[in-house]
């Protein structure tokens, strides 16, 4: 008779007994208890209890016939994939040092190059600095020549060469500024020149120093603008409401 | 006559990339690695090729091994993952591969071959986690605390597995008629 599979309802003693052999295969039980009581009496336990006493003393450090040695193989494998897995590390490495270089000399560049506007713009705009030289009768080959150019570059804190970039900065975008707003419309020429653009040239009372006769450029400040371009200042002037601020008999 | 090297010290030199380490490392665990495969895989081929491929996998992995962990569990929790992979890679492919009945076959054994290669059969028609779990612990006596581990379930579920593997073992065995051929345990305990 075999004995009831594990899955299958197993009668109480051989329910226990299955238990018992399970810990016995655990290494949890001596092997004599699996031998006494209930597996002298049951046949199919005792086939089961001399199997599992089997089981533990036939696998356990079951070496392979016919086992090939790899270990050459393997440690070659293993010290070219090393070498090659250092090669590839290495080439990262320069290849990150070269992108950092690539990054970090510009920005260098740039900062001493930040220098120079400071030392030109202190002596005055850089139209100014050229028309200088211009007049200058020495050349630049001369002037490199002269002894006191020949003098060692001063070495220069990094702390005063930012400080010196950022005032060049504020220095040069202040200049741009006031050049800017000099040439922008006061609110005077504004006014003037919406009057004459807008409305009709008035007619000659008589005086030939008339205002009215007097060039555009004269009455406005501004120099004299084509047509279309004055169609667009017309427009514009109307479209922000200025014009009409100043617009007579509205 | 010079003690062998420990795990650590072996480890420690194969991380600087000592050759003589390295071999002593692969000497001292390819036989073992490469009798698990061959259990697991059934295919001595397939198991040459993985024992190569743990080794090199451990080798360029040793600075996650934790020294204060035997090494062994270690490398064969590799080799299980690596066997269960190409287990998986096996069942998705679509020709069929001849395994091995006889690979495992054991050296001299006083109870033969005979139960041995029935216990082989009975593994082979075994699920693939009962199978392994099996065989890492009766084989390989790894506890089931590192056969949970290697193979990424709980204890429980190893346990569960270990018990249903060996029941369909006793019941192949019985139907067989192989218990009788067996000596009898009760007069060599």
């Amino acid at each position: 008779m075999n004995h009831p599979s594990f899955e299958d309802e197993i009668p109480g003693e051989c329910e226990q007994f299955e238990l018992l052999l399970q810990q016995y295969l655990d290494g949890h039980l001596p092997c004599e208890r699996i031998f006494e009581g209930h597996a002298e009496l049951c046949h199919s336990c005792q086939q089961r209890a001399q199997i599992a006493y089997s089981i533990l003393h036939t696998l356990p450090g079951q070496e392979i016939a016919e086992f090939p040695d790899q270990t050459d193989l393997i440690v070659n494998r293993a010290l070219a994939e090393r070498s090659r897995s250092s090669r590839i590390r290495n080439y990262r490495r320069s290849l990150a040092a070269v992108a950092v270089a690539g990054i970090l000399i510009p920005v260098l560049l740039q900062t001493f190059r930040w220098q120079r506007p400071a030392e030109n713009l202190s002596e005055g705009l850089p139209t100014q600095v050229a028309e200088r030289n211009q007049n200058d009768s020495r050349s630049p080959v001369e002037e490199n020549q002269s002894p006191e150019n020949v003098s060692a570059p001063k070495v220069r804190p990094i702390v005063q060469v930012l400080n010196n970039a950022g005032a060049t900065v504020t220095d040069y975008s202040r200049r741009g500024l006031d050049s800017a707003t000099s040439l922008w419309p006061t609110s005077e020429k504004v006014d003037n020149a919406s009057v004459v653009a807008i409305t009709d040239q008035p007619a000659a009372v008589g005086h030939d120093d008339s205002l009215s006769r007097l060039p555009t450029a004269v009455q406005t400040g501004i120099e004299p603008v084509s047509n279309s371009a004055k169609n667009a200042w017309n427009l514009l002037m109307r479209d922000t409401g200025l014009a009409r601020m100043q617009k007579p008999n509205s | 006559m010079k003690a062998p090297a420990t795990d650590q010290d072996l480890v420690k030199r194969c991380m600087h990339g000592d050759a003589v380490a390295m071999r002593q490392l692969v000497e001292r665990f390819q036989q073992e690695i490469f009798g698990l495969s061959v259990k697991l895989l059934r295919h001595r081929q397939d198991a040459e090729d993985v024992t190569q491929e743990v080794f090199l996998r451990a080798f360029r992995s040793l600075h996650t091994w934790d020294s204060q962990r035997p090494l062994r569990p270690w490398i064969l929790t590799i080799a299980v993952n690596r066997c269960r992979t190409l287990i998986g890679k096996r069942s998705r492919r679509p020709e069929s591969l001849h395994l091995h009945e006889e690979v495992a076959s054991p050296k001299d054994h006083p109870n033969g071959n005979e139960l041995y290669s029935e216990i082989q059969a009975a593994l082979a028609d075994l699920r693939e986690d009962y199978r392994t779990a099996f065989i890492l612990f009766h084989e390989q006596s790894l506890p089931c605390e590192q056969i949970a581990a290697s193979m990424d379930r709980p204890i429980g579920t190893i346990k569960t597995w270990l018990h249903r593997a060996r029941s369909a073992i006793f019941d192949r065995l019985q139907s067989r008629g192989v218990v009788d051929a067996l000596p009898e345990a009760r007069s060599t305990h």
